[in-house]
């Protein structure tokens, strides 16, 4: 028996699906990360666990008990907001307290209790402070503080750091992971962003209109894509579409170019037959052994350590990245140029 | 527009920096006819007041009129009546648009309900004097509508001792335009009660009862605090429907100063003066005291 | 969250009472005014009122002078809003305070103090009708001072003064223009709110009508109250529905404005 469990978990709103077949089993320790666009019925299976939502059908378990129906405040889960939800009338300490204060708690035991997580978060000097002189990075670490200080059973995060600037979010982030680590606590952490959920997760839950599109480690999902929502959820992905010559072969042609493809795609579809390929594998210039294709650079759009030239072969486009270091010969828009990716790095969907 | 020549400072190239002090006289020139008008017939009429309430009958200076407000019986009834009512209907009144302000917030009463309450409580709020004292008079008077009604369940509440023309009757009518303003002023302030709180309130283990106690009365105390002020100014000031109502039966501060107007029925028109300018000074402490609390305010629930 | 049913109970409860509260009296009242007939209901109060020669006289005075009122107060208050935003920014904590001074003397004081100030010599203003309907609309001019000046300041807030000033200068536009052409045309809304609560208050208002001696519906009003019946409930009707039609023509024109802008404060 899995740790936390969720089966057939099932949510409707006056008629429209938020969540449907929802299956995870989710074992102690583990960071899961439930990662899609908005609407994608994310935060509503969160909150489900959390209990702000209640399923139309279907079971939530923790630790072995049934908590499908049980109110909010029994459920000794621990949530972070994406808003914070600081109380502004309390200190950080009479913040990070509350949850103890409410279980009756002495003084002396909350006090020790609220100086710990001070310390986990590297914010002892914040003692008294209030919530309206924190930045929003500091409100967040100290929400972080106030949802583990009772110690919960699991940790719920729905997108802690979407309100956040880019820098303090990454540092934020790594914050998290450390933390987490640290006390082992099961997490489930709720994001669109997908660098957010490759760089934190043990595994990752791609979901996509109420549905569970994938369930895998940031690996799988990212190499081994089994939908096509999901390989071009995460990360960037040329979809091309081609005409298959020889399906068994994976040979395909696309213009008067043939190339070979690594694999079939669980969810090929006959009708529309695409070519997949990651940016990052294409390169410039000939490579035997690989495909080359041939095409004019239509524009070069520069990212700093990345450069991302977009090439047109006929009606269709390719994205490349290429590393942006001393060796790299930029080509000219309008040029036509060769490119090339091995036959193992694309597949057929 | 001129301006010495000197280096430019950092000042003078700050476009939203205050204008060179030249510059500053002629805008002010465009709040003339506005400040003409404040002094004319708000200024003006209120220092007069301050400084005749200074003088005794032959024009010398004295505080005997302001000590007089602390002496003479009838005036401390008149101010304890009046601060009485403004304090009892300000509770009622408070309590009461706190709670259907609530039934239509948080408590989730449907848009239309709601929308209903707020565009009549838009009215109420405004609605006073005569008016409303008919109304009260044609509602539960001795031949009231409620009287008649209440009669007809053989339930006669003249006879249990209720009279609107006291002080109880101009409670519920003082109550007609409080309760309102309370509702108006504090449907905003539970609305932006941050949903998050309470589920993170409620994350932690808290019940319905501890969430309110610790977290959402304590934010809104200072919103609710502020509005009873504002309530109670209201009563306190308030003239048409008392004397409407009771027509002297009452003592109260504000009908006082209207039988001194009408004539001077003190024996010491100076005296009148004094009491005008203590209303005054009631009126300006409550004022003061609202506006700090609503800075206190507008700090949690932005 | 499965409390909400119980809560929605009490909710309905206190609806129920704030409804009562509002709408008994109302009820009472009309009720009562129909009965001027004994067994009979009709409307018969209203008519003795509205035959009543004082009453006309009463409702054509509250009318100019409520007119009178109200755009003098659009032609002091818009132009001075309008400039404080623009170029004295840090004239507007002072000028919210001066919007508080109306509440912070009542107005039985302010009565008091016209009538001290300007009812004997030099000014002599309360010997004669006209030149007191002087102090009268200043009265009045105080009272509405506070929703006036909210209202066309909540307008000013929505649209971005400073930049819509500049933009209509730049191509070539006198003040004049501005504000005729581009600022007031911004603010109907807001200009509105504040003349309709101005006409309700005037039309409403009894103590510096009463005092100052003016033949105005307040103090008709109460003379009615003295020894009538019927009548005076049929007035108080008749008084609701200028408010309810002056706050439903704000709500008309707002499109559901703000708490702020119905009360003012």
């Amino acid at each position: 028996m899995a740790f936390l469990e969720f089966s057939h978990l099932h949510k409707e709103f006056s008629g429209s699906i938020a969540v449907q077949e929802f299956n995870l089993d989710v074992e102690q320790g583990e960071f899961i990360s439930f990662l899609g666009p908005s609407g994608c019925g994310k935060t509503t299976t969160l909150r489900m666990v959390a209990g702000f939502e209640l399923p139309s059908s279907g079971r939530v378990t923790l630790a072995g008990r049934d908590m499908t129906y049980v109110p909010p405040n029994k459920r000794n889960v621990g949530m972070v907001f994406q808003s914070y939800a600081l109380f502004p009338n309390m200190t950080v300490a009479e913040n990070i307290g509350y949850g103890l204060k409410v279980a009756g708690k002495p003084k002396t035991k909350i006090k020790h209790r609220v100086d710990e997580m001070l310390a986990l978060i590297h914010m002892e000097n914040f003692y008294g402070r209030y919530p309206g002189m924190l930045s929003g990075g500091q409100q967040q670490r100290v929400a972080l503080a106030r949802a583990l200080a009772f110690q919960p059973q699991a940790l719920l995060l729905d997108e802690p750091l979407s309100a956040l600037d880019a820098k303090i979010r990454l540092e934020l982030r790594m914050e998290i992971r450390r933390i987490q680590q640290q006390l082992g606590i099961t997490t489930i952490y709720v994001t669109h962003d997908q660098e957010e959920a490759l760089s934190l997760s043990d595994r990752i839950v791609v979901m996509s209109q109420g549905r569970i599109e994938q369930i895998g480690t940031p690996y799988e999902i990212y190499k081994t894509p089994s939908t096509e929502f999901v390989a071009s959820f995460v990360g960037q992905l040329n979809l091309v579409p081609v005409k298959i010559l020889d399906m068994e072969a994976k040979q395909g042609q696309l213009g008067e170019h043939i190339f070979q493809a690594g694999r079939l795609a669980e969810k090929f579809s006959p009708e529309s037959p695409c070519l997949a390929v990651r940016p990052e594998e294409i390169n410039l210039g000939h490579q035997d052994g690989h495909n080359n294709l041939q095409g004019k650079v239509e524009s070069i759009h520069y990212l700093g350590s990345i450069v991302r030239i977009r090439v047109e072969v006929g009606e269709a486009h390719f994205l490349m990245d290429l590393f942006n270091d001393h060796k790299l010969i930029m080509p000219k828009v309008g040029e036509n140029c060769n490119f090339n990716f091995p036959a193992e790095a694309c597949w057929l969907i | 527009m001129a301006q010495s020549k000197q280096t430019p400072s950092l000042l003078s190239t700050n476009p939203s920096k205050p204008k060179s002090s030249i510059n500053l006289s002629w805008d002010w020139l465009g709040v003339l006819p506005f400040a003409f008008f404040i002094i004319v017939f708000l200024i003006l009429p209120s220092s007069r007041l301050i400084t005749d309430s200074f003088q005794d009958a032959h024009g010398n200076f004295t505080l005997h009129n302001f000590v007089m407000l602390f002496e003479d019986p009838l005036i401390v009834k008149a101010y304890y009546n009046s601060i009485q009512i403004s304090v009892v209907t300000s509770l009622i009144g408070g309590v009461l648009g706190f709670l259907v302000a609530y039934a239509i917030t948080i408590g989730g009463a449907p848009g239309w309900v709601r929308t209903g309450l707020i565009t009549f409580s838009g009215i109420a709020a405004n609605f006073g004097g005569v008016p409303l004292a008919f109304a009260f008079i044609a509602t539960v008077g001795r031949t009231g509508f409620l009287t008649a009604l209440l009669n007809m369940a053989g339930f006669d509440i003249y006879d249990q001792g209720f009279s609107l023309y006291s002080f109880l009757g101009l409670c519920l009518a003082y109550n007609y335009f409080q309760f309102p303003l309370m509702l108006l002023t504090i449907t905003p302030a539970l609305e932006s009660l941050r949903k998050e709180w309470r589920e993170a309130a409620s994350n932690m283990g808290a019940s319905t009862f501890q969430y309110w106690k610790d977290i959402a009365f304590p934010i809104l105390m200072p919103s609710i605090l502020a509005t009873m002020l504002l309530l109670f100014g209201s009563a306190f000031g308030a003239f048409a429907t008392a004397q409407a109502l009771t027509g002297g039966t009452l003592v109260l501060a504000s009908l006082l100063i209207g039988t001194q107007i009408r004539g001077d029925t003190m024996g010491d028109a100076n005296l009148g003066y004094a009491l005008a300018v203590g209303m005054v000074v009631v009126m300006a402490f409550t004022i003061g005291l609202y506006a700090l609390l609503q800075r206190q305010t507008s700090r949690w629930l932005r | 969250m499965n409390h909400k049913t119980r809560t929605s109970l009490w909710a309905w409860l206190w609806v129920i009472i704030g409804a009562l509260y509002f709408f008994v009296p109302m009820y009472g009242t009309f009720d009562f005014s129909l009965r001027m007939i004994k067994g009979q209901i009709s409307l018969e109060a209203y008519r003795v009122i509205i035959g009543d020669p004082l009453f006309q006289e009463a409702i054509v005075f509250s009318l100019e002078m409520a007119v009178i009122t109200i755009l003098i107060s659009v032609i002091l208050f818009v132009p001075t809003t309008y400039w404080i935003h623009l170029r004295l920014p840090k004239l507007r904590p002072v000028v919210e305070l001066i919007t508080l001074l109306p509440f912070i003397v009542p107005t039985i004081v302010l009565v008091f103090g016209l009538i001290r100030t300007y009812g004997g010599p030099p000014f002599s203003l309360t010997n004669t009708g006209e030149t007191t309907n002087i102090l009268l609309v200043g009265g009045y001019l105080v009272l509405s001072m506070p929703y006036m000046y909210r209202a066309i300041d909540v307008g000013l807030r929505s649209i971005d003064v400073r930049v819509l000033t500049e933009a209509s200068l730049s191509l070539g536009s006198s003040w004049w223009d501005v504000i005729l052409r581009v600022i007031v045309p911004n603010l109907r809304v807001a200009i509105l709110s504040g003349a309709l609560i101005t006409f309700a208050t005037v039309m409403g208002e009894l103590v510096l009508a009463d005092f100052l001696v003016r033949p105005a519906l307040g103090p008709y009003m109460v003379e009615i109250g003295k020894d009538r019946v019927f009548e005076p409930a049929a007035l108080t009707i008749f008084s609701f529905a200028i408010n309810w039609a002056a706050m439903g023509l704000i709500a008309f024109f707002a499109r559901g404005g703000t708490a702020q802008q119905i009360t003012g404060r």
